[in-house]
């Protein structure tokens, strides 16, 4: 029972120290819409433009360029801006980013496809940002697509002159666009947690799937700063002495303050989950008991290495040290930052021996894959190895250094 | 004039809100003497050294330091004293002898002199050994030390030590007061705040009494005591109670007051050493015993006593 | 020099701290170096080497074509060819939802399900035959990657397919009979076009600014002056908050009894808070410079970039100082403002490989922090001194306003 005193009196200092709000709630919320507004999160309503901004510039006004334009405009990945100015001022705002690329017709390039010979389009694109990748394969695909229709049209127009019939290039080319606005063949995506019926948000459309996760893993370390503190603070005032001159054993007093670190980071999670689920529209509730021992789990981690900083730690500046670097560097080789997939396999394999990239990976199971207990049971025990581990290792220097 | 004063502290006041901490202070401090302000905590001694460091600037009144005058020419004020804080205020993390360096610059030494100077108050305090330890390593008695140490540096005319006793183990305040002593005598004017009487008592050519901002008397200690009159206090319990004896101790001569109180009847008396025989001869002619006698010499609690009717550690 | 003499007591101070060192230059580095090694394959070749794609491929094509085979076993070639190697890892199986459920256990990454009707819709013309692609939804690029190849490599059938059909219709809309010989030469006519290896339809250019000689120097530039500005405030607050520790400790009184002007004092401080920022900042840059091959941009827009850094983040530590009543308030308000500020601020770093939206830039720029990053990009991207001017002078003018406010503070808190 002395161990749920010391634990709520713990709690008690906790929650006194207005920073600790900051670092438990404040922090990890801010920095999950705003990691979450980069990646392409929260638009401005449903009915919200998303494609990307494709400046146009048509040099040549001909069947095959407006032919090309009617595509582009169809297109469910860009957004064509025409522009009607000069070359240089395009790149202009393709350099400025206010476009996403740039498409130039150059003059005389229908004529030549008509002829069966292709001047290329002219594209400018930043190809290493993924708004510059991603309209540089949609305006590829439709050039592709004009291409195979302007040789249909050619070859239509040879074989109708080639038995006596007056080719008619234009009347082909059109019939040839028509038919690729329904093809033959189309690709058609699904995705792990999603029946065929909900397709229409897909899990993976939701940038806030990598962050939300991420930041809880982050924050629930920077969330150990207050209450590692606690214990130094105990050291110093001398307070630690005097509940050593109890009858409470050593093992005791340090279980009161892991369960008091232990509940204040679940607190925290459960939050983080349920701010998740109610504004993110993260599906962590599709496996609710999954998602409470997985953030029993995680808080058992966090907790574990607070007790090790809080015993290893001679003054409170240490504790912000120790809490601090743990944080960054786990954050940063767990994948909170940036999604684990960008990475090389080798830096994945390395990922995956700190505990932040299981913690990640359990969420995503649940709130993207839509699966349950039996997906992230590795998760779980991961998590629970590293905690023991923190906890044998903080209980063995809590005693050599005590005596 | 300004060869003979150290200190001419002239009606200095200071306020905090609606407190009046300091009121209308005025004393002089003599070349090469030790000057103490006596008086309990809150009396306004803190305030009043702060005004002479120029801490805190006299809402009225002035003061001059070595003839210069601390509203005037606070620079020149503090180039000729060294102000020994209450609280230890050291760089703990510096060592003693990087705390006294840094020190000694900022009281403008350089070069050689600094080196000379922190040797020789290394030297002084006894920590030549210690110098390159780091000061959180330190006892509490050697922080004082080093404490102390900072303010000798430039070798001021004039130090001023805020109560450097208080709270303090018995061996390192002897230490301190020997020290202050040693000072004195190599011809540093000495201003030095307590409110231990036995210090002031010890160490002191002339104490000021401070209460409530003001200072209540001032003189040489054996001045101040006259001020009750040179009387020695017998306290005497009684085996019981009895009035016509108090009125025949009244009678006798050299008696010059009788109270009772609580059972304990106190006697003011020219000499005690005559009068006791008398007392006592009086008191077995009563049937009464006397079953126990204390006797008090005049000292500056009593004066304290007698000026403000409550003793001095309140 | 009194006023050096402070600061050197100060520095000597702050360098006996471990933390000091560990903010200052460790963590910065360290994060440098692990980015370093996330990312070090950019530096071998020219191209981001992606992770493989495990992907299911799930061939139930019926249909045959006339040399045998089906359309459906061609795809299943074409992405088991060499050239696709590097990107993708294809496994066949017979049993579709055995494939979606290896992705589902994370087993794969894509399952690519050929339909039944694949070589009729592409033969007769007139289905619509879907492929479908099974995707875990925790990746992105690997997936859209193999969409992209896949449906280049329908298209191409596609279009063979398109352009037969529009041909005959075409022909007997012009009221030509269509007869067996004229259907087999149309169809002869697209298939030998389909052989012709494609041309290309797409000339790329790359904005002048973007072209990239380096890009993993590039994005640690990125990294290390992030981590350089996030930790310059720290030190630029940590330094300045010395004065808070010395009213606390009593020295502070102590000096103010030593003829020392208070001006001295606070010159000494803010001496210390510019030396070690310089210190750091050199340190930080020439190691960035050393050892990741970072280039931070011409001479003089550098140095522009660095000396608004450096006084910014002394500026912010005045400022933010003079705000104080102890100690305990300075840890809240380094711990929290300076990091959200700062992670606000260096927001889009971590966002330049996707392009920061607006918001997000405009974000940034609300804070100082947001201001000297831009001044280091700014550099690092080869402005002129000419364009680093706007950047520097909004620099200055913060740091004006938060000297003046932190001072006049000062003043009226010692004086």
């Amino acid at each position: 029972m002395r161990i749920f005193d010391l634990a709520v009196k713990d709690i008690r200092q906790i929650v006194r120290d207005r920073k600790a709000f900051l670092f438990l709630l404040a922090m990890p919320i801010t920095f999950t819409v705003l990691f979450g507004i980069g990646f392409g999160g929260f638009h401005a309503g449903e009915n919200a433009d998303l494609r990307l901004p494709v400046g146009w510039l048509d040099e040549d006004n001909s069947a095959a360029s407006i032919a090309m334009h009617a595509m582009l405009s169809q297109s469910q990945v860009v957004r064509l801006v025409d522009a009607g100015i000069m070359r240089n001022e395009l790149m202009a705002q393709v350099d400025e980013g206010t476009v996403a690329a740039a498409v130039i017709v150059p003059y005389g390039f229908g004529g030549q496809l008509r002829d069966g010979d292709v001047i290329p389009l002219d594209l400018l694109a930043d190809g290493s940002s993924q708004a510059g990748f991603s309209a540089e394969t949609e305006i590829q695909a439709a050039a592709q697509r004009l291409f195979a229709a302007a040789r249909a049209a050619q070859i239509s127009a040879a074989i109708a002159e080639a038995h006596g019939v007056s080719a008619d290039y234009d009347g082909a080319l059109a019939r040839a666009m028509a038919a690729w606005s329904s093809p033959p063949v189309t690709v058609y995506v699904t995705e792990t947690g999603f029946s065929a019926e909900d397709q229409t948000l897909l899990g993976s459309a939701n940038a806030f799937a990598n962050t939300s996760p991420g930041m809880m893993a982050q924050f629930a370390i920077a969330g150990l700063l207050s209450a590692a503190q606690i214990l130094t603070l105990e050291r110093k005032s001398g307070s630690l002495k005097r509940l050593l001159t109890t009858n409470m054993s050593r093992n005791a007093i340090l279980l009161g303050h892991f369960v008091a670190m232990f509940l204040i980071i679940f607190a925290q999670m459960s939050l983080l989950v349920l701010f998740g689920q109610l504004f993110l529209r993260l599906n962590y509730f599709s496996a609710p008991v999954a998602t409470l021992l997985l953030i029993t789990m995680s808080a058992l981690f966090s907790a574990s290495l607070g007790l090790l900083i809080g015993v290893q730690a001679k003054s409170e500046e240490q504790v912000v040290m120790y809490a601090l670097v743990a944080m960054f560097v786990l954050a940063a080789l767990g994948g909170a930052w940036l999604p684990l997939e960008f990475t090389p396999e080798t830096f994945q394999r390395i990922a995956f021996m700190t505990p932040i990239a299981w913690m990640i990976d359990g969420f995503q199971e649940i709130s993207v894959r839509g699966l349950g207990l039996t997906a992230i049971a590795d998760s779980l025990l991961v998590l629970l190895l590293f905690s023991v581990a923190l906890v044998g290792l903080a209980l063995w220097r809590f005693r050599s250094e005590e005596r | 004039m300004a060869q003979s004063t150290a200190i001419v502290a002239t009606t200095l006041s200071k306020s905090f809100d609606e407190l009046k901490a300091v009121d209308a202070v005025t004393f002089t401090v003599a070349r090469g003497e030790v000057f103490s302000l006596l008086g309990p905590n809150g009396a306004g001694k803190s305030t009043t050294i702060s005004m002479l460091a120029c801490l805190l600037r006299p809402e009225s009144g002035d003061a001059t330091v070595m003839g210069y005058s601390i509203l005037d020419d606070p620079q020149a004020v503090k180039a000729c004293i060294g102000v020994v804080p209450q609280e230890i205020a050291l760089y703990e993390d510096l060592s003693a002898r990087e705390n006294l360096e840094f020190w000694g610059k900022m009281y403008g030494l350089r070069g050689a002199k600094l080196k000379q100077r922190v040797d020789d108050v290394l030297a002084l305090i006894g920590l030549t050994d210690r110098q390159k330890d780091r000061v959180d390593k330190f006892s509490g008695g050697m922080k004082r030390r080093v404490n102390i140490g900072v303010a000798l540096l430039h070798t001021p005319d004039v130090i001023i030590m805020d109560e450097p006793t208080v709270g303090i183990d018995p061996q390192s305040r002897r230490h301190i007061l020997d020290g202050v002593k040693d000072l004195n005598r190599q011809g540093v004017t000495v201003l030095y705040t307590t409110h231990y009487m036995e210090e002031a008592q010890e160490l002191s050519d002339h104490i000021a009494i401070m209460d409530q901002g003001k200072i209540i008397a001032g003189g040489t200690h054996d001045e101040l005591v006259t001020i009750v009159g040179e009387k020695d206090r017998i306290e005497m319990e009684l085996s019981h109670s009895a009035p016509e004896l108090l009125s025949q101790w009244g009678a006798l001569e050299g008696v010059e007051a009788v109270s009772a109180e609580n059972g304990i009847v106190t006697v003011l008396v020219n000499d005690s050493n005559r009068i006791l025989p008398h007392l006592f001869g009086a008191a077995s002619q009563h049937d009464v015993r006397i079953t126990s006698v204390t006797i008090e010499e005049p000292n500056l609690e009593a004066v304290f006593l007698h000026l403000t009717g409550r003793a001095l550690r309140d | 020099m009194k006023i050096v003499a402070i600061a050197v007591k100060d520095m000597k101070q702050s360098s006996r701290t471990a933390l000091v060192w560990v903010f200052m230059f460790v963590v910065p580095l360290g994060i440098t170096l692990l980015f370093y090694f996330m990312f070090g394959n950019i530096a071998a070749g020219d191209e981001f080497e992606l992770p493989q794609t495990a992907v299911v491929l799930v061939n139930q094509d019926r249909g045959s074509l006339s040399g045998g085979g089906s359309m459906g076993a061609t795809v299943a070639d074409i992405l088991q060819q060499e050239a696709f190697a590097e990107l993708i890892v294809v496994t066949e199986s017979a049993d579709a939802d055995a494939a979606r459920d290896r992705v589902d256990k994370g087993e794969a990454d894509v399952a690519l399900i050929i339909p039944p009707d694949l070589t009729d819709a592409l033969l007769q013309g007139n289905g619509s035959a879907t492929v479908e692609l099974h995707k875990d939804p925790t990746l992105t690029i690997g997936p859209a990657l193999v969409e992209g190849i896949v449906s280049q490599i329908l298209d191409g059938f596609a279009g063979t397919t398109i352009g037969t059909k529009v041909t005959l219709e075409q022909l007997e809309a012009q009221d030509v009979a269509i007869t067996a010989q004229i259907a087999q030469e149309v169809g002869m006519a697209f298939s030998a076009d389909a052989q012709t290896p494609p041309e290309a339809l797409i000339a790329l250019s790359t904005p002048d600014n973007q072209v990239e000689q380096n890009p993993l120097a590039d994005l640690l530039a990125g990294i290390l002056g992030g981590m350089m500005v996030f930790f310059a405030f720290y030190t630029g607050g940590a330094t300045q908050q010395t004065i808070l520790i010395e009213e606390e400790r009593g020295t502070l009184a102590r000096l103010f009894t030593t003829p020392t002007p208070i001006r001295t004092i606070m010159g000494g401080k803010s001496m210390a808070t510019l030396f070690s920022l310089i210190g750091q900042v050199v340190i930080l840059m020439g190691a960035g410079a050393l050892v990741f091959a970072i280039d931070w941009g011409e001479p003089l827009p550098m140095l522009l970039a660095a000396i608004g850094l450096i006084l910014i983040a002394a500026a912010t530590g005045v400022f933010l100082v003079s705000m104080l009543k102890n100690t305990r308030q300075a840890g809240t308000v380094f711990g929290g403002v300076l990091t959200i500020t700062g992670m606000v601020g260096l927001l889009p770093i971590f966002m330049s490989g996707a392009g920061a939206p607006d918001a997000v830039i405009f974000a940034s720029l609300l804070v100082p922090q947001g201001w000297a990053m831009r001044g280091l990009t700014l550099s690092a991207q080869g402005a002129t001194v000419t364009e680093m001017l706007p950047t520097f002078g909004v620099l200055l003018l913060w740091c004006a306003v938060f000297v003046a406010i932190g001072l006049t503070r000062m003043r009226r808190r010692f004086a």
